[in-house]
């Protein structure tokens, strides 16, 4: 009996821990900016190793009063955004959230952030599941240049 | 900032409307004005030719500006007078950018880092955020916000109309989406160019993206070779020739 428990518990474990596992994030992190700065921009890789497509349909962080994903576009030097509602990472790609492009609109902290504080997302998967990411706040200084 | 919600809104068009005005802008006015931009100083008889891999358009014939009034935001006005006697970059958004804009505002400091013009000079270059969100950029906001970038930097903004006629003259295109009333939540696109006018209050060149702190100081130090700096005699308080 005690055996058969474990082995179920294990196995159990087991898949929580690949569904868990479905997404990595790399190089998330978040520009510092003007204290009274209204939103914030939040950069991420999403990298999917499993075999299906993972699909990011919500975002939230306590530390803010929303969290949207948006993307950018240049129309003849226009630049436009657009709130995505479902980030779709392919099985075996990655996504990545970079200045011009894509990026997690942090919208009206909950107080001033400053380079070194740490801002928690959560990500909400299709599935149901959800996905916490941990993205530092740097510094001017931490990043010498940007063309975007 | 009273006067400005009240002025604003007539301007609240719906979304649609918006962007079907936005659409005509780019056909009939952007696409074409953006082009003859690029192409001037390509021609064989410009004779500006720009320093190679900067994206800087320079116009053959300095463009005067219109009359129009803005306001600072430390409530001094903000005329084509206020652009004379120095070179002037400016950038157009608004503080709820959460990407391009204070990207564009981390540029100018990278730039103005490394040019580090001495606050005293009254002939050094200006740099300008000229918000196009009046409804929600109060001047206070907007000096907050520039002023964390750097000191030197000016924050200005002011009734749509008087906007209007300052981004209509440089060829900025701007346009509101899902704009309602009572809504706080709006998304502005705007056009992401460096405008760049000279000590006269003329436009003279515009810098398109993609460009970082070193393009901005390139621009600014080639228009200042190419077209000289400002004179003496048209600082407020020249100094001394060295």
């Amino acid at each position: 009996m005690i055996p058969r428990l474990s082995l179920l518990t294990g196995l159990f474990l087991i898949t929580f821990a690949a569904r868990a596992a479905t997404l990595q994030v790399q190089d998330a992190h978040v520009p510092e900016g003007p204290p009274v700065a209204p939103v914030l921009a939040g950069y991420l890789t999403l990298v999917n190793p499993g075999e299906k497509t993972v699909r990011i349909v919500g975002a939230s962080s306590d530390q803010f009063e929303a969290v949207e994903i948006h993307e950018m576009r240049m129309k003849d030097g226009v630049m436009t955004m657009k709130p995505v509602p479902a980030l779709a990472i392919p099985a075996g790609g990655k996504v990545s959230l970079a200045p011009g492009g894509l990026h997690l609109m942090l919208i009206r902290p909950r107080k001033a952030f400053r380079a070194g504080d740490t801002i928690r997302v959560t990500l909400k998967l299709d599935d149901g599941s959800t996905l916490a990411a941990n993205l530092p706040v740097k510094g001017d200084d931490d990043h010498a240049h940007h063309r975007h | 900032m009273g006067d400005n919600g009240a002025m604003s809104n007539p301007r609240r068009h719906s979304p649609a409307a918006v962007l079907a005005l936005l659409g005509l802008l780019f056909i009939g006015f952007g696409a074409g004005y953006l082009l003859s931009l690029r192409q001037n100083p390509e021609a064989p008889d410009a004779g500006i030719a720009v320093p190679a891999g900067l994206n800087l358009a320079v116009l053959t014939d300095a463009r005067s500006l219109p009359a129009f009034r803005l306001q600072r935001h430390d409530g001094r006005s903000f005329t084509v007078d206020s652009l004379r006697g120095h070179w002037n970059v400016l950038f157009f958004g608004y503080t709820h950018c959460p990407d391009v804009c204070p990207m564009a505002l981390q540029n100018l400091r990278h730039a103005w880092r490394q040019w580090q013009p001495a606050p005293s000079n009254p002939r050094r270059p200006r740099a300008w955020f000229v918000s196009v969100d009046p409804d929600r950029d109060t001047p206070e906001l907007l000096g907050k916000y520039v002023t964390y970038f750097h000191p030197d930097f000016t924050g200005v903004t002011g009734p749509v109309d008087e906007i209007d006629k300052f981004t209509g003259a440089l060829g900025i295109l701007y346009g509101f989406e899902d704009k309602d009333e009572g809504k706080d939540d709006y998304i502005v696109n705007h056009s992401s160019q460096m405008v760049f006018i000279d000590p006269q209050g003329r436009m003279r060149a515009v810098l398109s993206p993609p460009y970082d702190g070193d393009d901005i100081v390139r621009a600014l130090q080639f228009l200042e070779t190419r077209f000289g700096p400002p004179a003496n005699n048209r600082s407020p308080k020249p100094e001394s020739p060295t």
